[in-house]
């Protein structure tokens, strides 16, 4: 059956290749949408990969990921590091690292941390952060540049620049002390690529002559005195990042932070608070995929619709296979296999097409969107999308096969050629 | 016997009603169906190969009684004991000649099992009907009419069917080629012993039969021997 199939398929190759290629496009789309959707998913689940567990002062989940992980808004409150030392002493926890956010450099949030924030904090995929050029933090006044700054503001190794206070573009400038870049991580596709870093004891120097919002004597005075690093230790941080040395103790973590007595604590699932975003964010993504489906849906249809109107010149071919002994089922059962032919052809098409165009486009994807789509010919749920369409394709042969098994033999065995 | 009709009857669309004779045919007989054209000829063949339905009247075939079938057990009665060659010679324009051959037997377990060897068998009916072996792997629509028509013999005959009913086979073939058609479907049914009722509107053709059956426009008809 599915030679003849294959055959007939053949001698109609021009209205057959369009099919085929309109199907193609409709499930290359799918595949492509799928594909991003599934990157971009798992690029923004991963924005903190390596992190267990963040801690911050109470506050809700969302909003404490929001600006400790995507920089977007500021912090209600504050966290001891008296407490954040105290929880660092928990058996289950391997490392923790502090971090303090409320600065910005020309509209880049300024993120103050220790050194080993580069040796734990990773990329998107679980990569770990790489300097393209430089080395992590060291001295007090090192700065440690994202990718998208470092372009965009066209700074290199040795530049100096100053940090504004608070997050605003104009903001009072801490222009009595200038930080020198020592370094420059490579694209991440994370907002770590729009993050400037320093040293918290830097960020604690600039802060110390500072209250309320207004410089009350020059950081040029408290460096004269020549502190020491353990000196200018921040009091408070804005929230820490903790990586636990089992998984399965970061429940019982997250409880006792949550109960921590004596200070009013909040332990957030980086996991977790991120799917509950990405569930709230995938709106315009189901659209896109809703619509991807519908183009593929109108591909079905025109699919259908070429069958039932090519019925009527296949009408003799089909009376020719009955007068021969052909049962209707038979001729049915043919129209299905061409339709499960034109579906598995559309099938390799589109997965040969999707697969050339990830190899060729993950790349850019990669370093402008941080999106880093499967390589594979074959990735997620592409199986059953491409077992769903051969079957849409079979189910839109059914009305024909219908049609073709109600028809009279004797119609169609009129014309004197083959 | 291998078929026989009663008081059959058929009402076109046009509301025209055409009523044929009784026919009989025995295994082994050659019978030509000869008459103007409009007087039912085809749609007498249609009929006894169940190709339209009985409105009036019996056909018993291999004592299959046509009415009492289901249109799938026609499809097997067709495919199984009935060699049929058209007017239209239907063969299917996207398969090479052996292919649309051997059609003729792809649909029946018992037809198949007569052919020993399906390539030989068919090479065999090719020289037969004179049509060279060059030929059996082109495709159909890239050969003469006349020989389309042979082709379409030779699917009628492989497997040797009970019955052979053919539509003006010779229509298309020259004089020679027309007779050598019919010393190969003769050849054939002395063989195996097939009957044969064959529509033509050639009277030398005609007479090359045991006996005529001539159909009258006017609805009537006379039988012949």
């Amino acid at each position: 059956m599915f030679s003849l199939a294959l055959n007939s398929l053949r001698f109609r190759a021009l209205p057959v290749s369009l099919i085929i290629v309109s199907l193609t496009l409709g499930l290359s789309l799918i595949l492509i949408v799928d594909r991003i959707q599934e990157g971009t998913r798992r690029g923004f689940e991963q924005t903190l990969s390596g992190v267990d567990l963040i801690i911050g002062p109470r506050s809700g989940d969302l909003q404490m990921l929001l600006y400790t992980v995507f920089h977007l808004g500021n912090a209600t409150n504050n966290v001891t590091s008296q407490s954040i030392d105290a929880i660092a002493k928990n058996p289950n926890i391997e490392w923790i690292v502090p971090i303090a956010l409320g600065d910005s450099h020309r509209g880049y949030r300024v993120v103050a941390t220790d050194p080993h924030y580069f040796e734990y904090i990773r990329g998107a995929g679980g990569a770990p952060l790489r300097f393209a050029i430089g080395t992590p933090l060291d001295a007090l006044n090192d700065v440690v540049l994202g990718a998208t700054v470092a372009r965009r503001l066209g700074y290199t190794l040795g530049d100096s620049l100053f940090l504004a206070h608070g997050s605003s573009p104009m903001g009072a400038v801490h222009d009595d002390y200038a930080f020198k870049v020592t370094g420059i991580l490579e694209p991440t596709g994370t907002p770590t690529d729009q993050a400037v870093f320093i040293r918290l004891e830097g960020f604690s120097l600039l802060h110390l002559g500072w209250q309320s919002g207004s410089r009350l004597f020059r950081t040029d005075r408290i460096l004269a005195a020549n502190p020491s690093l353990g000196d200018l230790r921040p009091r408070d941080v804005t929230a820490a990042f903790v990586g636990v040395k089992s998984r399965l103790q970061v429940f019982q973590l997250q409880r006792a932070i949550n109960e921590y007595p004596e200070e009013a604590l909040s332990g957030v699932l980086p996991g977790v608070a991120l799917g509950q975003l990405w569930s709230l964010l995938g709106t315009a993504d189901r659209a896109f995929n809703l619509l991807a489906w519908i183009i593929l849906g109108v591909a079905v249809i025109s699919m259908m619709t070429m069958t039932v109107t090519s019925l009527e010149s296949r009408h003799r071919e089909m009376s020719i296979l009955r007068a021969v002994g052909a049962s209707p089922t038979y001729l049915g059962g043919l129209l299905l296999a061409e339709a499960a032919l034109i579906g598995l052809a559309a099938s390799i098409c589109a997965t040969v097409i999707v697969g050339i165009a990830s190899l060729w486009a993950r790349p850019w994807l990669e370093t402008t969107l941080g999106i880093s789509p499967e390589l594979s010919w074959m990735a997620g749920n592409d199986w059953l999308t491409l077992g769903g369409v051969i079957f849409a394709g079979i189910l839109s042969a059914l009305i024909p096969a219908f049609l073709l098994y109600r028809s009279t033999l004797q119609y169609g065995l009129t014309e004197r050629r083959a | 016997m291998i078929l026989q009709t009663q008081s059959l009857s058929h009402t076109l669309s046009t509301g025209e009603i055409l009523a044929f004779p009784d026919i009989t045919l025995e295994v082994g007989e050659r019978v030509a169906l000869v008459g103007p054209s409009g007087s039912g000829k085809t749609t007498l063949l249609n009929l006894l190969t169940g190709i339209i339905p009985i409105q009036a009247g019996s056909v018993i075939m291999l004592n299959h009684v046509f009415a009492a079938l289901s249109s799938r057990e026609l499809d097997h009665i067709r495919a199984t004991h009935i060699g049929l060659l058209f007017q239209t010679l239907n063969l299917l324009p996207y398969l090479d000649a052996a292919t649309n051959v051997a059609l003729g037997v792809r649909f029946s377990a018992a037809r198949r099992a007569r052919v020993k060897h399906l390539s030989r068998d068919i090479e065999a009916l090719f020289q037969a009907l004179g049509l060279g072996l060059e030929l059996l792997s082109r495709p159909v629509n890239q050969l003469s009419t006349g020989q389309q028509q042979r082709v379409a013999a030779a699917r009628a005959l492989l497997g040797g069917p009970e019955l052979i009913i053919a539509d003006e086979p010779t229509s298309a073939l020259d004089p020679v080629s027309g007779q050598r058609f019919l010393d190969a479907l003769f050849s054939s049914m002395d063989r195996d012993r097939q009957a044969a009722l064959v529509v033509t509107h050639d009277p030398q053709v005609a007479k090359a039969f045991d006996r005529q059956i001539v159909l009258h426009a006017q609805g009537e008809h006379r039988c012949s021997v």
